[in-house]
Parts: structure tokens; sequence; C-alpha cells
């Protein structure tokens, strides 16, 4: 028993990546902290593939690292092979993959709760107990209570989840484990609107069972690499990973069979992520396409499961096996674990504060896949700031918010809390208006004075960032140094200039280190470019980001049209360019626009007919009203 | 909404002329206006329907005219509310006094534009639609008009619709193969070849903005020049009526004279000005200032010189000031034979700029408007799309520099997440036109065309 007569500070329930770096911000910050598990065999585990990083989720790593959380280091530490994706693209969009051997990534994470004294309990949470618009505690399935003073929700897929091997369906958690009963009923009761989402994975196969030389071998970085700004990088160049393809002939084999596919039949109703796609998926809407690229990568050096990246199917275990018999490489596989379709339910993440509190509960917070995203590095970011924000809530400090100009996870965070969410959600970087500027190398620049102010970071990493923020410094004022009439860092805008070319004029750059040497390279080169992101974000804000007041009836508004409000009401956009990717027609939401200009637009402001038509006048743009005044009054 | 009126059709000529009426009583109005041949009340009149009737005074006992009634029940009319159009015979008198009488039954005028403004909030039209009515309304000659409708009609916004397409199609090339390396790739040459092919036609209809501007809003003409070089003589035989006061005391025009007309096709506002000279009477001091401030505001300048004076240093002076504008050297009262403008040393300031015209026989009018008309218009297709507002021609100026900095990027080699920053920039101007957002649009596209993930 803690204050108060609770069990815990914080109590995460659930064991997965947005439960443990929950649980360990907490214990970090001096919460008496507590997890609630059904499965304590089963801490951070990867029931997809066994992988961390790749575009925009590896960056949201660097960032989880900068803020002083776990999953980078855990990365480093017990990847089997790393790679940079995108390495010509350009130094923001490039993005660290690593292969992870999932049995020692969740038994470093199992070491770590030990070590920061997380208590765990085993059990199903069937009740998130709630007084007066207080989170109380939980009850578990046996009846038993535990008591918290916060309670941070990283349910995962388990709520209500369903199973679909073709036509078998299985009430069950992933990878065979229970689900969770009664939790979505209880919030629900709660008055939280719930979805339902659908997400599948591969077959595994029997290592033993590959003929591995009729796979073709896939190459690590070359250059040191590694997630962690505290990590010394390392370079991979065992294969590790292996590829081959689908063709015709495993095609006709799920066309031949398309008729017990649940995804086809009718029988799965979640909505799946657009981003992942099974097999029978990809073969039915790119027909046209003669074969897909398949990629084998080996779970843990303590398992003999093999991993198939791209062959995600919930067809019966018999089509699996068809039509793993006609791809090369894979004809003897033998399947250890069928893939499988899950559907589950999710808590609309519009509901969410942007502290990850949830709105109406006092002090129940929620992160990871019940908030309607996937991918185990965005259920580690929100776990990490659900996690800060319940201790910075019981210490009575300002929250961590990050914005999408800070972070992915802003970004992240902005999108959950104000757009709607129509499939699971998962970062890309297309959806960073700021990307050029939130790049992984940079992450501990941006982000580790955050982690510090909060108490997440300790003296060594502080030190480190310290230390690098002086070289850049120095670094800055060295490309300010003048060469042929133009200063260093104005040379370094052209694109085939590189910051070497200059160490014989200013040979105090040779005596930085790398990592520095390399950032304020980019920082020169893309100074322009990020300037006028900046602008083109600057600008789009002053129209699409608009953010529509909050607490208006809209069926009130009598101005907008019965489909607006209908659209205004169900999905509650939070700016004028969330409305109209809702529905809202260009017109009325230039009509809202004006109504927000003019002020008039407020709880109270149901204006009648007069009212909204000169507040209409003013949507027009100016020459269309010149236009106007020259026309007749009859037009 | 309230209920507005007007006359919908031009003041004083024609036939018929409507009177509409729109808003939340129109029908109630046009009931206690209007009695109906076959007696049943207007209220009772079906959606898009005709009856004959007559308008009646309040009392019901004057019949003021006969009329064609057209009603249009909301949401499914012009402006979305309940419309009722009366027609009436010709004439500015009836239509008046049919509008008077609405007015006193609770109408009220309509503000220029304001049917479509109405049409516009209740969702009925898009933006671009409204500018394209608004434009037709303005539009005073039938080029003009063609060009508006073809907007309306959409098809600028099809192009540029067509166009946004292609540019997040592209877009949706290289930020996938961003965010899904492992299926998607981006070929540079395939992406320079087709920016390319975009800046072309997005400059072709570029360059026809100022026609688009001209046609939809027409064009200034000012007549300027020294006092009595025969402007207001020139003025009415360019409108073909007499319109300014002639005489041969200088300094006549005092106010600037305003006309509208059109030359081959091209709306025209010509204005009469005062003489241009040094003069110690206020009222024409005034006028003289009018003059030169009419001349630096409008599209053309029309520099008069007389024949039978030839060219004065001060003429020099003015002619050289403007002569980056669109001015036109015109020599009057070439039917007197005198000849005194030296045509050489007028070709050697004004180029091939200039015309020789006769305000008293006609000679040489057709041949400047002509000249003004392809000032505009130029050798290309008169009725080819061209853009009809600010609005549209600085989206599409944005999207037109947007995709040369994109081909810029690429020639220089830069990285494609720098490219992706141009293309979007692109994209975004488009669809200022259109109310899209480029980030969701490339997301939908992204997985529409190719097959990604794992």
């Amino acid at each position: 028993m803690t204050k108060h007569g609770f069990d815990f500070d914080v109590l995460v329930v659930g064991s997965g990546h947005a439960g443990c770096e929950a649980a360990f911000a907490a214990a970090r910050l001096g919460m008496d902290t507590g997890m609630v598990t059904m499965d304590v065999g089963n801490i951070a585990g990867m029931p997809c593939n066994p992988a961390i990083g790749g575009p925009g989720k590896a960056q949201i790593v660097a960032e989880i690292d900068a803020l002083g959380g776990e999953m980078a280091l855990a990365a480093d530490n017990t990847a089997v092979e790393m790679r940079v994706l995108n390495a010509s693209k350009g130094p923001a969009v490039q993005s660290l993959r690593a292969q992870i051997d999932k049995h020692a990534y969740a038994a470093y994470m199992g070491k770590k709760l030990r070590e920061l004294g997380i208590r765990i309990i085993e059990g199903m949470v069937a009740e998130v107990l709630v007084d007066q618009g207080r989170v109380l505690g939980v009850t578990l399935g046996d009846g038993s209570r535990i008591r918290s003073r916060t309670v941070v929700l990283c349910t995962g897929v388990y709520l209500e989840s369903r199973i679909f091997i073709g036509d078998e369906i299985i009430e069950s958690g992933p990878m065979g484990e229970p689900n969770a009963k009664g939790l979505s009923s209880c919030l629900a009761q709660l008055g939280f609107r719930l979805g339902r989402f659908k997400t599948g994975t591969s077959p595994r196969i029997l290592k033993q069972s590959i003929d591995w030389d009729l796979l073709v071998p896939e190459k690590g970085a070359d250059k040191p690499v590694a997630f962690s700004f505290m990590s010394v990088p390392k370079t991979w160049n065992k294969t590790v990973c292996y590829s081959t393809y689908t063709d015709e002939r495993a095609h006709e084999v799920i066309r031949d069979n398309i008729d017990r596919a649940p995804l086809f039949d009718g029988s799965i109703r979640g909505v799946g992520p657009r981003y992942c796609p099974s097999i029978e998926d990809k073969v039915m809407r790119f027909p046209d396409r003669k074969r897909h690229q398949l990629y084998l990568e080996i779970e843990s050096e303590e398992s003999d499961d093999v991993y198939i990246l791209g062959l995600s199917t919930s067809l019966p275990e018999d089509v699996q096996y068809l039509m793993l018999s006609t791809i090369p490489g894979l004809s003897r596989a033998k399947i250890t674990r069928p893939g499988y379709a899950i559907e589950y339910d999710f808590m609309v993440p519009s509901q969410l504060s942007i502290t990850f509190e949830v709105q109406g509960v006092d002090g129940l917070f929620a992160a990871g896949q019940i908030n309607g995203t996937s991918g185990y590095e965005e259920a580690a970011a929100q776990g990490l700031l659900a996690g800060v924000n319940a201790a910075m809530k019981l210490r009575g400090e300002e929250p961590l918010v990050l914005g999408r100009k800070e972070a992915y996870i802003g970004v992240l965070l902005d999108d959950l809390v104000s757009t709607v969410i129509e499939e699971p959600y998962r970062m890309l970087t297309s959806r960073a208006e700021h990307r050029l500027y939130l790049r992984h190398s940079n992450a501990d620049m941006r982000l580790t004075p955050a982690g510090r102010r909060v108490g997440l970071v300790s003296d060594e990493r502080w030190r480190a960032y310290c230390r690098k923020a002086e070289l850049m410094e120095k670094g800055r004022a060295m490309l300010e140094a003048k060469v042929s009439g133009k200063a260093i860092k104005d040379w370094l805008r052209s694109p085939g200039k590189y910051i070497d070319d200059f160490f014989d004029q200013v040979p105090g750059l040779r005596g930085l280190p790398q990592e520095v040497l390399s950032e304020i390279e980019i920082e020169a080169k893309y100074a322009g470019f990020i300037e006028r992101q900046d602008r083109e974000a600057r600008r789009l804000e002053r129209y699409l980001d608009k953010r529509l007041p909050e607490g208006i009836d809209w069926r009130k508004v009598r101005s907008l049209s019965r489909e607006t409000i209908d659209k205004l009401v169900r999905y509650r956009p939070a700016t004028i360019g969330k409305a109209l990717s809702v529905g809202v027609s260009p017109s009325d939401a230039m009509v809202i626009l004006a109504m927000m200009r003019s002020g008039r637009l407020g709880p109270r402001a149901a204006g009648g007919n007069e009212e909204r038509d000169k507040l209409a006048a003013g949507a027009h743009r100016a020459e269309m009203q010149e236009e106007g005044d020259r026309g007749q009054a009859g037009s | 909404m309230d209920t507005i009126a007007a006359i919908a059709t031009p003041v004083g000529t024609g036939g018929i002329s409507i009177v509409r009426l729109s808003g939340h009583d129109a029908l109630a109005i046009a009931g206690r206006m209007i009695r109906l041949r076959k007696g049943t009340p207007v209220g009772k009149m079906r959606s898009w329907s005709v009856a004959l009737g007559e308008v009646v005074d309040e009392d019901g006992d004057r019949t003021i005219d006969e009329c064609i009634v057209v009603v249009m029940k909301g949401p499914r009319s012009y402006t979305g509310e309940d419309v009722v159009e009366i027609q009436c015979h010709g004439g500015p008198a009836v239509a008046e006094k049919v509008l008077s009488l609405a007015f006193r039954l609770g109408a009220r005028p309509a503000q220029p534009g304001e049917f479509t403004r109405r049409a516009f909030i209740n969702g009925r039209i898009s933006l671009d639609e409204a500018e394209a009515v608004l434009n037709i309304v303005t539009s005073s000659s039938e080029a003009a008009l063609f060009q508006a409708s073809r907007r309306l009609r959409g098809e600028l916004g099809a192009l540029v619709g067509q166009w946004e397409d292609r540019i997040v199609d592209l877009l949706a090339v290289i930020q996938g193969a961003i965010d899904f390396p492992e299926t998607i790739e981006a070929d540079r040459n395939e992406l320079l070849d087709r920016l390319e092919g975009l800046h072309r036609e997005i400059s072709a209809v570029l360059e026809r903005a100022p026609l688009g501007l001209a046609l939809s809003q027409g064009v200034e003409a000012c007549l300027v020049g020294r006092p009595n070089v025969g402007k207001s003589s020139l003025f009415n035989a360019l409108l073909s009526r007499d319109r300014a006061i002639v005489t041969d005391i200088p300094g006549a025009t005092r106010d600037v004279l305003r006309e509208t007309t059109e030359w081959y096709g091209l709306p025209v506002v010509l204005l009469d000005t005062a003489g241009l000279r040094q003069t110690g009477e206020v009222v024409e001091a005034l006028g003289v200032e009018r003059a030169r401030t009419a001349a630096a505001e409008s599209n053309v300048i029309l520099y008069v010189l007389d024949d039978t004076q030839g060219i004065y240093p001060e003429d020099v002076e003015w002619l050289e000031r403007w002569r980056d504008r669109n001015c036109l050297a015109v020599v009057t009262k070439t039917d007197l034979d005198k000849r005194r403008v030296d045509l050489g040393r007028l070709k050697r300031i004004c180029g091939d700029r200039w015309v020789r015209v006769s305000g008293a026989t006609g000679f040489g009018v057709e041949d400047l408007k002509k000249k003004v008309q392809s000032m505009y218009v130029g050798r290309g297709d008169p009725e080819a799309l061209a853009p009809g507002s600010a609005r549209q021609v600085d989206c599409l100026r944005r999207a037109l520099e947007e995709t040369e900095t994109a081909i810029g990027y690429l020639e220089e080699g830069w990285t494609d997440e720098v490219i992706a920053l141009a293309l979007e920039g692109a994209a975004s101007a488009l669809m200022e036109l259109t109310g899209k957002q480029v980030s969701s649009e490339t997301l939908d596209r992204i997985f529409s065309r190719f097959c990604v993930g794992k």
C-alpha cells in the first residue's frame, strides 16, 4: 500500500511495447508502478514481424531515445541485423530498420522491469473502477481489486479479439493467447465510443524446412549505425535476411480458394490497414502483378520460427500450405503457426486529451493499439507519453506534450486526437509536414531538453547532449568563415558541395566528431528548404489547420447544410482541414471560417438568417465581392 | 433566409422583364401579388411549373400586368431556396412597378450578386462556379460570355482537376517510394518528363490569363492627349454615337467620361479625358489631374495626336513615359490630309504601335479596335480556355512556379525528399481551387495505385 490507501501510483494494464515504456517512464519518475499482464511470460512480444524501425518509425524510436525511453537501447542490444532504408533519398527520410531477436528483446525488457522495481501482477483486467469521474483502480477477472491513483490502458489488440484462420473463428488474442473479455463493455458503459479494426500476420515456418540456397541474401548496413544516441554504432555485414517471391502459381491457389477467405466472405467486419494488406488482398486488388516479394526473417536464435514478411493471410491452413508449396525455397516449408487475421476493439482516439488521458475519466490514460494505432514504435511512443503524463499529473507538474513541428510523436498525437482514424494508424513520413526537420539524426537536439525537464533523461545522457550541443555551436560558427567571398554555410547550399571540401580552409572542422559534422552540414544544406517547408506549413495552417471552436452545438448553427452539420456532429473535426477531409463542402468550410473570423461562432452563436447572411458575405474573397458589386442585382 | 427581389433582366431592353424573388417568403409574397388564371393560389403550384396570371396591386382591384409565373422550390432551385420568377411585359415602368409591389409586401432589394451568393452559401454551386456566374453577369460581350460559360460548365475546373490528378500521381510515386522503399521505386527521368509536360500545359493556359481576365472583367482603354486633338470626336466614333460634346474650344472635356462597348469580342470600357496641359483654371486643372490618373490606372492608353498639328515635345515626353505600357499612338484628323505628324519619327518612338484614324469619316477606327483587341487576344484562339479571376490566376501561377522549382531540383540532383517538397507545393496550389488536402489525397493515391505493405 502506498499513499492514501492505494496499491500504486501508476498501474499499467498490458505488458506490450506501450505498457513497458509507460511503466519505465512512471517508475523512473519515482512513481510506485505496477503492471497487470495476462501472461508474465509475454513481455514486449512481437506477434508480427521481428523488426523495429523503417520510414517514420525509426525517427519515432530515436525520439523515444532522446526523451529517455528504452526502445532504441533495447533494439540496439538485441538486433541481429540493421539496414539503412532510403539512404539515397535524403538525410531526413533515411531510416534505420533492425531485425530483432524477439526473445532476446523480451528478455531485455523483462530485466528492465525488474531493475526498476515494477511489480508485475498476472491477471486479466475486467473492469476499470471509476467513482465520480475519477479512476480508482481495476478489477481483475477473479474479482480481486487493485487500487491505483492512475491507470494506463495498454491492452493492445486483446479487447474482445477474434482470430480468423479460414472458416475457423476463435475467441482469442494474438499467437494463441487468451483475449480480454469484459473490459470493452466496461469502457462502453463508461460512455466511450469503441470501434473495431482488423490486422493480420503471416504464417511462421520451421527454419529447417526452408531451402535456404534457393533464396536471395539481403545485405546489412555497411556503415556503423545505431538507434540510440547512447549506443556505440555498429556495422552489420552478417546476412540474416533472405528474399523470395510469389508467382502466378501461388496467385492461382489464392484465386481458387478466395471463397474460403474470411476477408472476402464478409465474416470480418473490422477495418484493416491499407498499408499492410494480406496476400489475398494484394492478389485480388492488383491482378496485373505477376509476383510479390517476400522476406524471410528468423525470429530468434532461441527459436526455429521464421517470419515471412509479405505473406499476411487469413486463408485456411491447408490453403496456406498449398500456397507455400509453389514458392521458391519454401516448397517443403512446415508451418509452425498459421497466418491469421485478428479483429479487435479500440477506443476512438478523439476521446483522448493531448496528454493521453481519456476525456471524462480523471486519471485514466490509454496508449498503443487500444487507441487505434498499429506498430510497436507507435505504441511505445504513446506509452512513454502516457506514463510520463500520469506521473506529471500526480506530481502536479506541466504535462509533456509534443507538437507537430517538434517530433513525429507530436504528429502522431495530433493526428490521433484531432482527425478521423479510419484504419489502424501507422506513422509514415508523408504525414509529417515538417519532415525535413524531423530527422533521426537531430532527435537528440530536438527532444533531450524536454526529456530532461520531466526527469527522464539521465545525467550521463544530459552531459552527452550538452557536449554535442556545444560542439555543434562551434561548428556552426566555423561555417560562417568566408571562402572566396562567400560563407561556407552558403556554399553548402549547392548540391555538389560537402563539408569535407572545406577542411583545408578551416582546419578546426577536422577536429569535430562525424555526427556533429554531418549534422551541421545538413543544417546548412537544408536551411533554405526547411524555411520553405515552414512557410508552406504556416500557409496551410492559416486555413486548414484552423482549429474549430469546441463545445459548439452545430445543430443550432442554422447557416450550414444538414449534411455538413451531420458530419460535424459525427466526426467532431478539430480543424477546418479535418472538416474538409470528412466531407464538409468547401463552401460550408468557408462559411465556418468566416464565422470564426468575425468571432460569431461560439457556444451561444446560433445566429439567425440575417446573421449568417452577413457572415457568408465575409467568406467571399475580396475580388469576388468586386465582381459581385459590378454585377446586376438580378444575378 | 429573408426574401430578396430584383429585376433579373437588363433594364430597359427586351420584350420581357423578369422579376425574381428568392427566400423563405418568396411563395407567400408572390401569392399576394399574383392572381392565377385558373384560380388556384401560387403557393399550390408544383415546383418547376409555369402558370399564366395577372399581377394585381395590394388591394387586389387593379391589374398591373399580365404575367407568366415560374415556381422553383428549394432546395432544387438556383439559390437553394424557394424562387419565383415573374415574367412581365418589357419596359422599365412595368417591371419597376411589379418590383416595388414585391418590396411593399415584404421582400427587400437584392444586393449585386446576392442570388449567386445565396446559391454558394446553400451549397448549390462551388466557389469556382460562383466566380464564373458573376463573370457571366458582368460579361458584356459574346466571347466573354462564352469563356465564362465554359468555366461554369467546369472546363477549367476539369483541366485543373486533371493537372492536380497528375501531380498527385507523381507525389504518390515519390512519397510512396520513401514510405514503402521495398515496394515502390521512383524513376527520376520519368518524373522529369512528366513535370515538363505539366509545365508546358499550365504555362499555355496561364499565358491566356490576361485574355481571360480581360474577357471576364473588361479592358479599360483611356483616350489621352493634348487639348483639342480630337479625343472626344474619336470617342464618339469608337462608340458609334454622339456621347461626348465636341467643340473647337480646347479644354471642353472636364470630367472623365466612361462608356462600355465591345471590340471584336473584347469588352472595353472606353474613357474620354480632359486634354493634358498646364492650366490656371481650377476645374480644368482638376480634369487634367483626373485624366492623368485615369491613364495611369487603365489597361490601354490611346495617346491621341493631331495630324493637323504634328508632334509636340510634350507628346514625346508622354509617349516615352508610357513606352512600357499597352500604349497606342492614334493620329487623328487624317481626313484633313495635313500630314503634320512625322510618321518616321513616330515609329522611332512607338515602334509599330500607332494607327491613323479619322473621327469624322470613320477611317481607321476599325483598325484601332483590332489593334487593341490583338494586344489581348493576340494570335491565340480567343475561345481557348483561360482563367477568369485573379484567384485562379494566382493559384495557377504558384503551381507553375513550384513545378519549375521541382524541375530545377531534379536537374541539380537534389534528393527525393526535397523534390517532394516542391511537388507538394504545386499540388497544394491547385488544391486551393478545389479545397482538398495534399497529404490525405497522396496517401489515398499511394494505396490505390501501389501494392504496398508487408
